[in-house]
């Protein structure tokens, strides 16, 4: 066979079938590791589910004249969200007058004292409304609750779906699952789309029914009207969750406006807690029972005050519902363009055969800035745990769970900031420019590298350059996505010890004639690289990797 | 519904024609038959698939024979490596009615790129963190 080293083309392809499959031993690990995400999910997709129904089942209710007998804020200082409405209404059901005092079918709970004034400020006493009544049992409500609370079994939905999807893939997959042609292996990534979708969702609800509201809360408290007011209570709220506890300050406060008296809890416009105890109860301290002070009270709705304006941190916490949509959205994207990519043949009209000055795979600033990024995301999350950890041992809680727990997550860290600093070293480093002839390399045919080097090329002890070429393959086990590597080819086009050698070259080569062409599908691929490696004693060596395109070989 | 591929030879080199004849007997009637030129990759990776070209048959009926042919496209060639192999098939869809495929090799010589070739390494990584890493 006679090779005709000039030109010919590759192919670049999509496609998913089919799955490697763990072994029995973690088929059962994973279906236990998701069931758990599944099952608890699923109880508390349940819990929302039925309150949302009980809400739902008083907008059928028949809805009758009522009066209102009293009504008033409930306190019990002892539960996490304190306030609540009380009222007594009159109705009549059947000609019979009855009492009730279910203000809605579900006890709803308030941290916010001015959300729960708000509510019995609509029903004063003697005032006439409506009411809606359970025509198969003696109940009735003056309001049918919030169904917004809906959205949130979005969030346990998630923990089902990942459950439910990590379940099935450790069951599902694997060569033998062929099904139908082997051709149309490229299909089905709904499951994925949908997915993305969710995450879309719960971004969006949370931005949209929390962050928003409460930043432009925050915005328009600049303009609320500073008032005096009088502490009434102040304490520090413990709050209990899966990730330890943290602390909400309660102040409520008694403050007039244009003559009426008013009260509210609102410390600031983001409501919520965090796990600082210190900084909490320094707070609380600094607002002392019977203490003077001043508010801000929005003239418009004299209810709605706070004692602190603005915004605080928490405005940068808009990010994560940011980042859920961002996620979410790109997932659903990439799920969409593979479903309709479509084969593609790169024939030599695509390909470049001239000399061609070759460009990096991953700069050295690309690489640092990665790293920079990596680092800060993980370190950053990490160190609130950390600050918890911390706050515990502070605290005299001796938290040593979290604390050993802690370790590999910090060992991690540091090894990232080690990264960073190694990259920011590299940064000084020479760098190589490489050109290649031909621009695109032909198996059995000849062709020259010519190199040179910006920056003290004297610092390099020497200098080798390769062409490489590795195997690299995608794949799924649970839930991460890994890639395996194995170099198959690794030619030495130069190797120079001599500084003059160093600084400035060429070399030519032949690429043997059996090697393969590069290969680029999505979870596959065959890459062919140009590699420029130099030794620098004490500092980290020059390492830098060109793509280079190999075409597959033509007969003649 | 039985489905056959019938291939004179199996081995092809970029460019040679393929060709062979398809046949299919059933009690089903065949709404749409396709013959197709894929490729698809097996080893460690997430399978990978592609189809080259689709012949599509006329008014199949419930069973038929038909003569098929393709160009044997220049890349990707059959390859076999440590993680990945590329397999080239001609497959006969059948809708209702299934499918039947028949490997075949597309490469240089019409013969399959092995890519374990002890002399292909001429050096060892001089950062081995870089070249064998998985993530």
């Amino acid at each position: 066979m006679v090779l005709d080293c000039g030109v010919m083309g590759l192919t670049f392809q999509r496609g998913n079938l089919t799955e490697e499959r763990p072994g029995l031993v973690g088929r059962f690990a994973g279906t236990l590791f998701f069931g758990v995400f599944f099952l608890a999910g699923l109880l508390f997709f349940f819990f929302i589910g039925r309150e949302v129904i009980r809400t739902l089942e008083t907008y059928s209710w028949p809805n009758v004249p009522a009066v209102i007998l009293s009504s008033k804020v409930v306190e019990e200082p002892d539960e996490e969200n304190p306030y609540s409405v009380s009222v007594q209404f009159r109705y009549t059901w059947n000609g019979t007058e009855q009492i009730s005092n279910r203000f809605q079918r579900s006890l709803q709970r308030f941290a916010d004292y001015s959300s729960v004034s708000s509510l019995v400020a609509a029903y004063p006493p003697g005032h006439e409304s409506e009411c809606f009544v359970n025509p198969n049992q003696p109940e009735a409500v003056l309001r049918h609750g919030d169904l917004w609370i809906g959205l949130f079994a979005l969030i346990p939905l998630v923990f089902v779906l990942i459950g439910a999807g990590g379940m099935y893939g450790c069951w599902s997959g694997g060569k033998e699952k062929k099904a139908g042609p082997v051709s149309d292996g490229n299909r089905g990534r709904g499951g994925a789309r949908w997915f993305g979708l969710l995450f879309v969702g719960v971004g969006f609800a949370v931005l949209v029914f929390w962050y928003l509201p409460n930043t432009f809360h925050g915005l328009a408290s600049f303009s609320w009207v500073e008032t005096p007011c009088t502490i009434e209570s102040s304490r520090l709220v413990e709050v209990d969750s899966d990730d330890g506890t943290t602390y909400r300050v309660d102040i409520l406060y008694r403050y007039e406006l244009e003559g009426a008296e008013y009260r509210s809890n609102r410390y600031k416009s983001f409501p919520g807690s965090s796990s600082g105890r210190s900084a909490n109860q320094a707070v609380v301290d600094r607002y002392r029972p019977g203490s003077q002070s001043v508010c801000f009270v929005e003239p418009s709705a004299p209810q709605n005050a706070v004692l602190m304006r603005g915004l605080g941190w928490e405005a940068a916490i808009g990010l994560l519902p940011l980042a859920f949509i961002g996620v979410g959205l790109g997932v659903f994207l990439s799920g969409r363009s593979k479903q309709s990519a479509t084969p593609v043949l790169a024939g030599p009209a695509d390909m470049d055969f001239g000399s061609r000055e070759l460009k990096p795979r991953v700069t050295p600033l690309t690489r640092f800035i990665g790293m920079v990024f990596v680092a800060a995301f993980w370190n950053g999350i990490v160190s609130v745990f950390i600050f918890h950890a911390a706050d515990g041992w502070r605290q005299g809680h001796q938290p040593w769970f979290l604390t050993l727990f802690l370790v590999p997550f910090v060992l991690a860290g540091a090894g990232f900031l080690i990264a960073v600093f190694y990259s920011l070293l590299s940064l000084a480093n020479p760098k190589p420019v490489v050109r290649l002839t031909p621009g695109v390399l032909t198996p059995g045919c000849s062709f020259e590298v010519a190199w040179g080097l910006r920056g003290s090329a004297g610092r390099l002890q020497n200098l080798t350059i390769f062409l490489e070429g590795r195997e690299e393959a995608t794949y799924r086990r649970g839930t991460d996505t890994l890639t395996d590597r194995h170099v198959f080819a690794r030619f030495v086009i130069a190797k120079a010890e001599n500084p003059l050698e160093i600084a400035q070259g060429s070399a030519r080569r032949d690429l043997p004639k059996d090697v393969p062409p590069g290969f680029a599908a999505e979870n596959n691929k065959l890459l062919w690289s140009l590699r420029v490696h130099g030794k620098i004693d004490f500092w980290p060596d020059l390492g830098e990797e060109f793509e280079v395109q190999v075409a597959a070989a033509q007969a003649r | 519904m039985n489905a056959t591929i019938t291939l004179p030879k199996t081995d092809f080199a970029a460019g040679e024609t393929i060709s062979g004849v398809v046949s299919w007997h059933g009690s089903q009637d065949v709404r749409t038959a396709e013959v197709r030129l894929f490729w698809q990759t097996q080893g460690k990776g997430s399978n990978d698939v592609g189809v080259a070209a689709v012949e599509t048959l006329d008014l199949p009926g419930p069973s038929g024979q038909r003569e098929f042919s393709f160009v044997a496209p220049p890349a990707p060639p059959s390859f076999s490596g440590q993680l990945i192999s590329l397999v080239w098939g001609v497959e006969l869809v059948l809708d209702p009615g299934g499918s039947a495929s028949q490997n075949i090799v597309i490469a240089p010589g019409g013969k399959e790129i092995l890519l374990n070739h002890p002399e292909w390494l001429e050096m060892d990584d001089p950062s081995p963190t870089k070249g064998l890493q998985s993530s």
